[in-house]
């Protein structure tokens, strides 16, 4: 997963708690910068349930708040340790490279 | 017009999405990229179609579907052994007629014996959340259950406390009592149904917890078969050997006679049972997903 990807992003939002499509929206331009559309919410969210690792809660009015399930979890602090990883060997050796120059 | 959208959609993905997207539609400003975004997901939406339910939704949707159907099961099962109470001699006219009558207890048995290994770990997972959680609603979910299965046992022992007053006479008072155990039966078989599934909504249950209810599922699934056929085999056994006993007058009034009210019961039973196999089925995949 790319640190962009719409799914990467709505399970870093789910991981602070259950939340519906619009407060996920909103979290995820917050924490990341990037706007969801409807469409690619809703596509991450369909796929995201299908492999399991959100699940729907009971609706609130017409809004059902997702929320994220163990695999979930798991695969959502497996993805950020490597990024965490690359970022930080990739900053390290920006830093040595510059303290070259 | 962005709702008009939604329409682009493929039915059963309108079905499972289109009041939360509407919703969603309603509370952000109208943009041009949310109008192509949702033009481009419906396009996705119809190449990929609505995927699957996650293992987790199977199951539980598998645990709500057997339990209801067996419910209705039960409904059909108390009339045969209504219908067929006082058949102990029947056993002369045909064997089926024994035979099957012993099947579709020992099954009926067996089924309340798996129904509590399905029950067991839910409900533990379910106490484990609510004193973790300290959740007043999951509380008060749980609770529903016992109450309901209180109240039921309560009428019934009014109506055996009144039975016993009144010489075992079937007059008004029993007929009212009667009435209200079947109206208290029905409400706490509904309530345990309706709880359970909202408070699997509620809580993430384990996997092991699945591994076992949905397996137990299962075998639920197979006595009702079992108590199914057997109540077919008992139903050939009357209208081969016992046709003036099929003849005769069953059911409040004595509207229809015995052979049909077997019948219909049969055909309802294996109908329930054949439904809940194939959700058990489709449960038992889901876990080894």
């Amino acid at each position: 997963m790319r640190s962009n990807d719409p799914t990467l992003l709505i399970l870093s939002s789910l991981a602070e708690g259950p939340k519906h499509g619009y407060a996920i929206t909103a979290d995820v331009q917050e924490i990341a910068g990037v706007k969801l559309g409807p469409g690619t919410l809703y596509g991450a969210i369909a796929r995201l349930e299908e492999r399991g690792l959100i699940e729907p809660l009971e609706s609130e009015d017409r809004r059902r708040p997702y929320r994220l399930t163990g695999a979930g979890a798991a695969l959502l602090r497996e993805q950020l340790t490597a990024q965490e990883r690359v970022a930080t060997v990739g900053l390290r050796r920006l830093s040595a490279a510059e303290a070259r120059v | 017009v962005r709702e008009l959208l939604l329409l682009v959609y493929p039915q059963a993905w309108r079905e499972r999405y289109g009041e939360e997207m509407s919703a969603l539609l309603e509370e952000t400003p109208p943009r041009l990229g949310a109008t192509l975004d949702l033009l481009r997901g419906a396009l996705i939406a119809h190449l990929r179609g609505l995927p699957a339910p996650a293992p987790a939704l199977r199951a539980r949707a598998t645990i709500g579907y057997v339990l209801g159907s067996f419910i209705v099961f039960c409904v059909f099962g108390s009339g045969f052994a209504k219908t067929t109470e006082n058949y102990d001699f029947t056993e002369r006219l045909h064997p089926l007629l024994g035979v099957s009558h012993k099947i579709t207890l020992t099954a009926a048995l067996v089924a309340a014996g798996a129904l509590a290994l399905v029950a067991a770990p839910l409900a533990v997972a379910s106490l484990a959340e609510a004193r973790r959680t300290r959740d007043p609603r999951l509380m008060k979910l749980i609770a529903v259950p016992p109450v309901a299965i209180a109240v039921f046992v309560g009428s019934v022992a009014l109506l055996v406390l009144w039975l016993n007053g009144h010489h075992h006479r079937a007059d008004v008072g029993a007929w009212l009592l009667l009435g209200l155990c079947a109206l208290c039966g029905a409400a706490a078989s509904f309530a345990c149904w309706a709880a359970s599934r909202a408070i699997m909504a509620r809580i993430e249950l384990p996997r092991a917890a699945f591994n076992l209810s949905v397996p137990a599922l299962g075998l639920v699934s197979l006595c009702m078969v079992a108590a199914a056929l057997a109540t077919g085999a008992f139903l050939i056994g009357v209208v081969l050997d016992a046709p003036r006993l099929g003849a005769s007058g069953n059911g409040p009034g004595q509207l229809i006679d015995v052979t049909t009210s077997i019948a219909i019961q049969f055909a309802a039973m294996l109908a329930l049972s054949a439904g809940a196999v194939l959700s058990a089925v489709r449960g038992l995949r889901s876990i080894r997903v």
